[in-house]
């Protein structure tokens, strides 16, 4: 079986098991004698904690304990490394010192027999704080500091820009904005002498994993962080966030499993967002439209207590043909919670400042737009000079163009209507790197003809488990309802984090591996002493359907090991890039194309219909592919029409909930029509998968506000876009 | 002691807090965590189970509602369905099939509320369109799939083959053991039991729905040692059809009054399907609307525009009193303490009176209104007689125009009629600036929305309902 066959709409596996309720989330767990825990946070935005008085709380029904400073164990951070991985979302340790540097910051932990005795304690505690003036958001942090070996210079973008015939200087602006994951994050701890147990809603267990040994100085080894089940990521489950280190160590202090599942207010202010950003983008073009020079000066906000870069122009210099090209970042502390990756992070907000850009230099050309694209398209990679492993991005223009209907386009704004309505045709590329990663994974057929496989990467929604068990189905025979997956424990061989869109591509080489070792050792072991084929060559064996064929005899896996005595044969392989990266540039494209409807008398603003086209190399199952494409394209549309999280003048949050922070609805979604190509791209892994997680909302947002351009003719430099900023009498 | 029937088999929980939500009672008491919490505050359907009152008869059906806000006690008696309950052993229900191969979930975290909520649109009889599809998603949030799966899946949930459970179609009342647990839940069946308990407990919080009152608990963590029910109460939950119009009592759902609505008032029910979400409107009432009394409640500017009345009942017996001297300022209300709604008076629309209704929200369900504009009117030959203005999101309290209202009254509805309203409004409201909408936003939006109004008589036939 070649992998050319992989690609296969097979439904989810886990899909049963989800719709009747039997997916186990962290938050689902109960173990006996267990306690639950209630977060105490800080009122304000900036200040120092004075005093926290618990006797109230302490008195409450079913009050255990409270976890604050005052008993807090020492611990140790994080080293906080990628590439050791045990990075953190924030590596200031819980109540690690009296400042209070967001609201929504943790002050303690209350602790009680159950959730709704730990919830009423909890608004009993009183706390004393002085307040300190607080940086209310990016627009009020200054120009903060440059971020290191972020800049990026190709050529010389300065006098290249000086002597365009043609130029564009505009600054783009993103809210804040939430994941808004459905489940809140929630962690479980158990300890068992000096070994610690945690359920956990992570996108990583082994850096999960990583990370708690590092705080509590244990060996790996004696943690075990399970996820079997997540209630999606979107990034802000990548790396470790404090809830976690408090719950696990109130549960050694107590002696007993202590459980705390976020309560919705304080996820929005203790696991991370996509940081508010403010970016300038200056094109210099010559009169065909050819750019001289692209320079892209991102900022973006973190914490006081936590340096976190978006790398918002990350992508800028490999996305067209120029040869002067000068990027940089900034970061400036603002007084919210720590920001951290959000789905196509950096290269989502940089899209949308560099594709306006783009529309504009277009209108100022009089060119269109894809046009502009297409004349500027690049055949290598300018960032690295090397060429591209596989670009059918001019393939995406066509396509989605020609479905979207673009040459209706009448090019001025305001020139489209239908009845009150303003109809706007915008588009823009979309664009994520390909990352991968190393994967170690165990493929074990069981003496009851099972095929089991084992890897600690895990899946959030994305379908790993369905792909894994295609892919292992695929290549041994054996029928998908008899292949196991394990996936979503630390203590299984080492896989990747689940972000990034790097799942596929790193996970499934290994998982091949491992079923092709373990087929060749069922065989070795089949020609040897005791097997089924004793003595046979092991050229005349061949295993297909499931079974080891010698001639016209044949046997099954089950029989072959019953014939050894085996309760199972394993084998465990590990996989990683090669030296691939410096043959070639490895990206996924794509182009995007919307129509906006405004209704100047209302002010309404509605999407009513995104085309898109990708080139993301294979797609391993276009069900789950597509799936996770449409809800990229929904993310964006929330990103640039109503997501922004608010903050009062003091810096508190003020949308914290679901009622305010508004997320795309059912009613909301215009058609999508959405194609892949399916080139596979070969030089990356043997099965051409590049991985689609991200790439489906990059590109939305600027699509949408160049839709809006040329339905109104208002430039509309800032997402979410605001019905303010497109009223009219 | 409470006692249910969940999935089919009668439960029975020794201890329930009065401010315990149906949630915590089913994921921490009961142990099924299939059932979700995504936001405690009926924002997001998650944790969206089936009830049906068996004591209703055949006719009987099932109606979502969010647990993560619904008292448990309010499960009494009543037939309770989980997502656990719906497959037989293997074999799954038709909506779940249609679920798993439309490829509906990713994380599957919000899928047990969509699977309730088409749990109920599968077991209504009436046939399914577009719009009752939309009905039934509008309160359920998906972060991952982009929703159009699980349309694909409620479209086909008909046609797919699936094991309904059996007791499903069975409705078997059940003796419910009465509760008398006096100590802090109260669920009088009387209107006399209801007087006795408040002069009792005049404290007490009274609840309804528990839309907007469980949030003070899930959300604020306040505690409520008393609280009476009114859902017991036959005597708030009935219509009573009057020559001048009808008076609702106040523990008629919305759903149950949409019925009314759509006769009567069909702008009133074109706002009921955009106000909250199914799940809310299953539960939620109009008298908890008003005595809420939120800026930016959707019904009384409606109400306001409709000259509808109260009557109070509790204290020194019943009053009655208009909706207008009822709002004092931002959340208080006319009601002494000891009061409580009893029913609010929709009077009938005379000889060519119209009632329109315009919210607007930067989402289309699911939403809360940035402005709401409720309008009374009759055409005499053009002129505009008897005009009623009222608006939501305007200022602290829902409001009648009467500004706006002299500047229309007795007028044909022309260009210089709406810039003088506009100008009216200007001068009586100043409306707030936040998250929602701008002041100029509201200001603008609310005097469009004249014009528009000015469009749709000069030009019937031209599209101009909001959707």
């Amino acid at each position: 079986m070649t992998v050319e066959a992989l690609n296969q709409r097979t439904a989810r596996i886990d899909g049963e098991l989800k719709v009747s309720g039997g997916a186990d989330y962290a938050g689902d767990h109960q173990l006996p004698g267990m306690l639950h825990g209630y977060p105490v946070v800080s009122p304000v935005a900036s200040g120092r904690l004075e005093r926290l008085d618990f006797d109230a709380a302490m008195g409450a029904p079913g009050v255990v304990e409270i976890i604050h400073g005052g008993n807090f164990p020492r611990l140790n951070r994080s080293p906080d490394s990628m590439a050791e991985e045990n990075k953190v979302g924030e590596v200031r340790l819980p109540f690690e010192d009296d400042q209070i540097h967001y609201h929504g910051q943790y002050l303690a932990l209350v602790v009680a027999d159950s959730f709704e005795h730990a919830r009423a304690a909890a608004r009993l505690v009183s706390i004393e704080f002085s307040c300190a003036p607080a940086v209310a958001g990016l627009s009020s942090a200054g120009e903060g500091r440059e971020v290191d070996d972020e800049a990026v210079t190709l050529g010389e973008p300065a006098r290249a820009l000086a002597a365009a015939e043609v130029r564009i200087d505009a600054e783009y602006r993103i809210a804040t904005e939430a994941h808004a994951v459905m489940e809140t994050h929630a962690t479980l701890a158990s300890w068992q002498d000096d070994r610690l147990t945690v359920y956990e809603s992570t996108q990583g267990v082994v850096f999960h994993r990583n990370a708690l040994a590092q705080v509590f100085a244990m060996a790996p080894e004696q943690v075990e962080v399970i996820a079997h089940y997540i209630g999606s990521g979107f990034g802000s489950k990548l790396f470790m966030w404090p809830h976690s280190v408090i719950t696990c160590a109130a549960a050694r202090l107590l002696g007993r499993p202590v459980r705390t599942v976020l309560p919705r207010q304080w996820n929005f202010a203790n696991t991370g967002h996509r940081p508010a950003s403010l970016q300038r983008v200056r094109l210099g073009a010559d009169r065909d439209g050819k750019l001289q020079a692209i320079l892209h000066d991102a900022l973006n906000e973190t914490s006081p207590v936590e340096a976190y870069s978006d790398s918002c122009a990350s992508a800028t210099p490999s996305m067209y043909a120029c040869d002067h090209v000068a990027v940089t970042q900034r970061i400036a502390e603002v007084n919210h919670g720590t920001p951290t990756s959000m789905r196509a992070p950096g290269e989502a907000s940089g899209n949308f400042a560099l594709e306006t850009a783009l529309d504009e230099l277009a209108v100022e050309l009089g060119v269109c737009p894809v046009e502009l694209r297409r004349r500027n398209f690049t055949v290598r990679d300018p960032a690295s000079g090397l060429p591209w492993s596989s670009n059918h991005l001019l393939e995406c223009f066509d396509d989605a163009a020609g479905r979207f209907g673009w040459e209706r386009r009448d090019p001025t704004p305001r020139s489209m209507r239908d009845g009150h309505e303003l109809i706007g045709y915008g588009m823009a590329t979309q664009s994520w790197s390909a990352m991968r990663k190393h994967c170690t994974a165990r493929a074990s057929f069981l003496a009851d003809g099972r095929l089991s496989i084992a890897t600690g990467t895990q899946d959030i929604g994305t379908g790993t488990y369905t792909i894994v068990a295609q892919t292992a189905s695929q290549l041994s025979g054996v029928p998908l309802d008899r292949v196991e997956v394990k996936l979503g424990d630390s203590q299984l061989p080492a896989g990747p984090l689940s972000g990034g869109s790097m799942a596929t591509a790193s996970t499934l080489p290994a998982v091949a591996g491992a079923v092709r070792e373990a087929i060749a050792t069922l065989q070795r072991l089949s020609i040897g002493e005791g097997g089924r084929f004793e003595d046979a060559a092991p050229s005349a064996l061949e295993f297909r359907d499931g079974r080891l064929w010698h001639g016209d005899e044949s046997a099954s896996v089950a029989e072959l090991l019953q014939t050894l005595e085996r309760g199972s044969v394993d084998a465990v392989v590990s996989t990683a890039p090669g030296d691939e990266q410096k043959r070639a540039s490895f990206r996924s494209f794509g182009a995007v194309f919307v129509e906006v409807r405004w209704d100047p008398g209302i002010s309404r603003l509605r999407v009513a219909r995104v085309v898109s086209t990708i080139d993301g190399g294979r797609m391993i199952n276009p069900l789950t592919a597509h799936n996770q494409l449409e809800g990229g394209v929904v993310m964006g549309l929330g990103m640039a029409l109503f997501e922004r999280l608010e903050y009062e003048r003091d810096g508190r949050l003020h949308n914290h909930n679901f009622a305010d922070y508004i997320v795309p609805v059912h009613a909301d979604m215009p058609e999508i029509e959405l194609v892949t190509l399916d080139y596979p791209d070969l030089a990356f892994n043997e099965f051409g998968a590049r991985g689609v997680g991200e790439i489906g909302l990059t590109g939305v947002g600027a699509a949408v506000s160049n839709a809006v351009f040329h339905a109104t003719g208002k430039r509309i430099r800032e997402l979410p876009i605001r019905l303010e900023a497109l009223l009219e009498e | 002691m409470l006692q249910f029937r969940l999935n089919g088999e009668i439960v029975e929980i020794a201890e329930v807090a009065p401010h315990e939500s149906a949630l915590v009672l089913l994921r921490e008491t009961l142990k099924r965590c299939g059932t979700k919490e995504g936001c405690a505050s009926g924002d997001c359907g998650a944790c969206t189970v089936a009830l049906r009152d068996p004591g209703r008869g055949p006719d009987a059906r099932f109606e979502s509602v969010n647990a993560c806000i619904l008292p448990a006690w309010q499960l009494e008696g009543l037939d309770v369905i989980t997502v656990e309950g719906l497959a037989k052993g293997e074999a799954l229900h038709p909506v779940q099939r249609a679920m798993v191969d439309h490829h509906a979930s990713q994380c599957g975290f919000c899928t047990p509320g969509f699977v309730m909520s088409l749990f109920t649109l599968y077991h209504d009889p009436e046939p399914l369109d577009d719009h009752r599809l939309a009905v039934a998603l509008g309160g359920n949030l998906c972060r991952c799939t982009g929703y159009r799966p699980i349309r694909a899946a409620a479209l086909a949930m008909r046609e797919t083959a699936g094991v309904v459970p059996d007791w499903i179609d069975q409705v078997r009342p059940f003796a419910a053991e009465a509760c008398n647990d006096a100590r802090a839940f109260h669920r009088p069946t009387t209107l006399a039991e209801l007087d006795a308990l408040l002069k009792r407990h005049p404290d007490a919080r009274l609840v309804a729905g528990g839309t907007d009152l469980m949030l003070e608990s899930t959300i604020r963590l306040a505690d409520f040692p008393q609280v009476i029910d009114l859902t017991r109460i036959d005597a708030l939950k009935t219509i009573e059809e009057h020559d001048g119009g009808w008076w609702v009592g106040a523990g008629v759902t919305y759903t149950q009054l949409a019925p009314l609505l759509e006769r009567h008032y069909p702008a009133f029910a074109r706002l009921l399907d955009r106000l909250g979400s199914q799940q809310v409107r299953n539960r939620g009432t109009l008298a908890g609307n008003v005595a809420n009394a939120s800026p930016i409640g959707d019904t009384p500017p409606v109400l306001l525009a409709l000259d509808a009345r109260l009557r109070i009942s509790g204290g020194d017996g019943v009053r009655e009193m208009a909706l207008n001297d009822f709002f004092l300022d931002y959340r208080r209300t006319a009601l002494a303490p000891g009061e409580y709604i009893q029913a609010i008076w929709l009077p009938r629309l005379g000889d060519g009176e119209q009632l329109k209704v315009w919210k607007l929200s930067k989402r289309r369900d699911d939403d809360i209104s940035a402005v709401l504009m409720a309008i009374r009117l009759r055409l005499d030959d053009s002129y505009l007689r008897d005009v009623r203005v009222a608006f939501g999101g305007m200022a602290a309290t829902p409001k009648r125009a009467l500004e706006t209202e002299a500047e229309l009254e007795d007028r044909p509805l022309d260009e210089a009629a709406v810039a003088a309203a506009r100008a009216a409004i200007a001068r009586e409201f100043t409306p707030l600036s936040d998250a929602r909408a701008s002041s100029d936003y509201r200001l603008t939006a609310a005097g469009n929305l004249l014009e528009r109004l000015r469009l749709q008589l000069a030009e019937p036939h031209v599209a101009t309902e909001i959707h």
